[in-house]
């Protein structure tokens, strides 16, 4: 599941009949921290975005989404993981190759077509047949801008991978989380730190 | 006369002799060890402070319900992660003294607005449940860092 590619040019890469998978690599986090404003930080500023050639896409209170280049992609991952007790990671590999190759003949065929029509109403005999030629170009061109469009797309989504990380702030000690099974051994209960250097 | 201080003399060691710790560890030089029945009674069987705040403490406990060693360390990973609001912040099997195998949990947690840490090394025989905690305010406890894992590793079971 590892990138294969960095920089991805959606017409080089369409008439490339060597071209291995394209790949859009993208990775969801919960991760608990106990100081949340430094995490945040550490993503944002140096330790993912920036030193990984790569950007913050967006960021709310609690969640930031960063883009790193797919050659970078896990090592991203582990920086990630790195920064607090990671709850929960999802990590998604999904080859969009035949959709990219598919849109690529789409957009041939459509330019062909467009030359043929325009060729047809340079040659059209009356208003009629111009109107009707015309009404077929503008189709065309809608449908090779919409597939222009996801192009652009899927090649931006392959060449720069999306991580989500949403950070929980870690509960206070008076919050019970009511599906933890609580065990029947009271020394359990009389862990933390609270009562280690709680010594008068 | 003598032997009313003998029979007094081993009636007070009978009474303390039941609470003899089955356990050994090496404070720090600069740490002072707290009183042992007082802290007996918080639930510790030897606690130790630095001047400035960092403790350590002992736990012995006995495992009446013979549990191995991974399910008193998934118990206590789980009360203090879920239901205590700790951030575990990594994990690894540990060495003490006499290649005496545990596993110590390093945990971090704000409170009121202070970083702290918290570390807690298990060491499970068939008869006792060890539970060494160490703990502090993290800028005093990183100073100590080096000194607290010496120590850890001079912890032996007797």
């Amino acid at each position: 599941m590892r990138p294969a590619r960095t920089v991805v040019d959606a017409e080089r890469v369409a008439t490339d009949a060597t071209t291995p998978s394209l790949m859009v690599y993208t990775a969801g986090f919960h991760v608990g921290v106990y100081q949340v404003r430094q995490a945040q930080m550490a993503i944002a500023e140096a330790e993912a975005a920036a030193e990984l050639g790569g950007f913050v896409a967006s960021q709310t209170d609690d969640t930031i989404v960063i883009r790193v280049p797919a050659a970078r992609f896990y090592e991203a991952v582990e920086r990630v993981s790195g920064t607090g007790d990671v709850l929960h990671r999802d990590l998604r590999a999904t080859d969009v190759s035949e959709e990219f190759r598919d849109n690529d003949i789409r957009l041939r065929n459509l330019e062909a077509m467009r030359v043929r029509l325009e060729e047809l109403l340079s040659r059209a005999s009356d208003v009629e047949d111009a109107l009707r030629v015309e009404r077929e170009l503008e189709r065309v061109t809608v449908e090779l801008e919409r597939l222009r469009g996801r192009q652009r797309f899927l090649a931006d989504r392959i060449s720069l991978s999306a991580l989500a990380i949403t950070f929980r702030p870690i509960a206070s000690e008076s919050i019970r989380d009511a599906e933890f099974f609580v065990l029947p051994f009271p020394w359990l209960r009389t862990l933390g730190i609270s009562s280690l250097l709680r010594v008068e | 006369m003598r032997s009313i201080f003998w029979t007094g003399a081993l009636l007070t060691l009978a009474l303390s002799g039941c609470a003899a710790r089955h356990f050994t560890l090496t404070t720090p030089d600069h740490f002072v060890e707290l009183d042992e029945r007082s802290q007996r009674d918080m639930g510790y069987d030897l606690r130790a402070l630095s001047a400035d705040g960092v403790v350590i403490g002992v736990r012995e406990i006995e495992n009446d319900r013979h549990g191995s060693r991974d399910f008193w360390v998934e118990a206590v990973r789980n009360r203090l992660r879920r239901d205590g609001g700790y951030a575990l912040l990594s994990e690894s099997e540990v060495t003490a003294s006499g290649a005496l195998e545990g596993h110590q949990m390093r945990f971090g947690r704000d409170e009121e607005g202070h970083p702290y840490r918290y570390w807690v090394t298990l060491f499970v025989t068939p008869s006792y449940i060890f539970v060494v905690e160490v703990g502090g305010r993290e800028e005093r406890f990183a100073e100590a860092e080096a000194g607290l894992e010496a120590t850890l590793a001079t912890f032996a079971i007797r």
